[in-house]
């Protein structure tokens, strides 16, 4: 979500500077490299994999951060030569293009996003929330157990909740009503984890208080994940993993889901449901 | 507090009073600097477990990760600045 984000708020700046403008290339490739510095992203989507929206953002950065490029970026020159990368490492599926991205933001927040006017400011967050959402799972690969404080936590209930109403009425809600109890309370636990690692990349202030304006404005979008997520709960088959026991299971599927949350909604396979099921272990509540 | 271990209780305390530094803003539990080291709870540890201190391995990339997130909070305090 984040990474589709920037991708889509670069595309804005580009597409706001005058279309004749000899510097257009370089104006954008000089405010990408701005705030990647600034935010010290080199770190933030490294490898060269990732999803679609991660692999053109990052290849847009490599331009823009490159001393002996002189044309400066354009954003379907990144894609494109993304895409190139893609298809010389046998890659079977279609990358998505801008277009597909523009579509799809459009979708999931149903012609009602509210983002800032100003190109460079919804640059600045959105790469923000980005890099917020890459440290939080750089320390978690680490093996280092974070949890988010009870505000946050508070924060991503009302976001599942607002996207629970949001999703009533359309065909997932038949989906979750063919489910067991079990499955149901996996499901919802499942949910939570996503969208609590959503709300604290989104919301949370430098102070660390969490901005629930900015948290709401997510909601449409935290719809499309759920049902993305119900539809991906439903096609995978997976067996469980032999030598995994549920508390191992479950750490794991902690893990998985803040490192997939960077950009899109977690497929949660029957592994994972089977061992949040049989977990023992609940988080306690300290009242704060 | 034991020498290598801090409870949760405790964590926290030294979080209110400053003493102690988060390296995430707004998380209730994760990676801590007080006196002088980086204490953590290991992810496949009880929710309830105490903090040990990090290794010099996992210190460097605590320091590394501290880096970003300071980097971070400086430009979400420009931005809520702008605001």
């Amino acid at each position: 979500m984040f990474a589709t984000e920037a991708l889509l708020a670069l595309d804005k700046y580009e597409r706001s500077l005058p279309a004749d403008a000899t510097d257009r290339g370089q104006q954008t490739a000089d405010r990408l490299a701005h705030w990647w510095k600034q935010l010290k992203m080199d770190d933030a989507l490294r490898g060269g994999g990732g999803t679609d929206a991660e692999q053109i953002l990052a290849k847009a950065a490599d331009l823009a951060l490159d001393p002996h490029n002189h044309e400066g970026l354009r954003v379907e020159d990144a894609a494109a030569q993304a895409k190139m990368m893609a298809d010389f490492r046998g890659r079977p599926t279609a990358m998505k293009d801008i277009a597909d991205f523009r579509r799809e933001f459009g979708t999931a927040y149903g012609g009602t996003a509210d983002v800032p006017a100003s190109g460079d400011e919804w640059l600045a967050q959105s790469l923000t929330r980005l890099a917020r959402a890459s440290l939080l799972r750089d320390v978690v690969t680490r093996g280092a157990k974070a949890e988010l404080s009870r505000p946050l936590r508070d924060a991503a209930d009302e976001l599942v909740q607002q996207g629970q109403k949001l999703m009533d009425g359309q065909d997932e809600l038949a989906v979750r009503q063919q489910m067991s109890a079990a499955e149901d309370a996996s499901y919802r636990h499942q949910v939570r984890l996503v969208v609590g690692s959503l709300v604290y990349a989104a919301g949370v202030t430098a102070s660390g208080a969490p901005d629930l304006a900015q948290a709401a404005m997510l909601a449409p979008a935290a719809a499309v994940a759920i049902t993305q997520t119900v539809k991906s709960w439903n096609a995978r088959q997976n067996p469980p993993e032999p030598g995994l026991d549920p508390a191992q299971a479950q750490l794991r599927s902690v893990r998985t889901d803040l490192t997939n949350t960077l950009d899109t909604p977690t497929p949660a396979t029957r592994r994972d449901t089977r061992a949040i099921r049989n977990a023992t272990t609940r988080r306690p509540d300290h009242g704060r | 507090m034991t020498d290598d271990k801090l409870s949760q209780e405790r964590v926290r305390e030294l979080l209110d009073s400053g003493e102690a530094t988060p390296l995430l803003a707004g998380m209730e539990v994760g990676p801590t600097w007080y006196a002088d080291r980086w204490w953590y709870i290991p992810d496949e540890a009880a929710d309830d477990a105490d903090y040990q201190p990090a290794g010099p391995e996992l210190s460097e990339e605590f320091d590394r990760l501290r880096v970003r997130a300071q980097a971070i909070e400086d430009v979400q305090a420009e931005l809520d600045g702008r605001r």
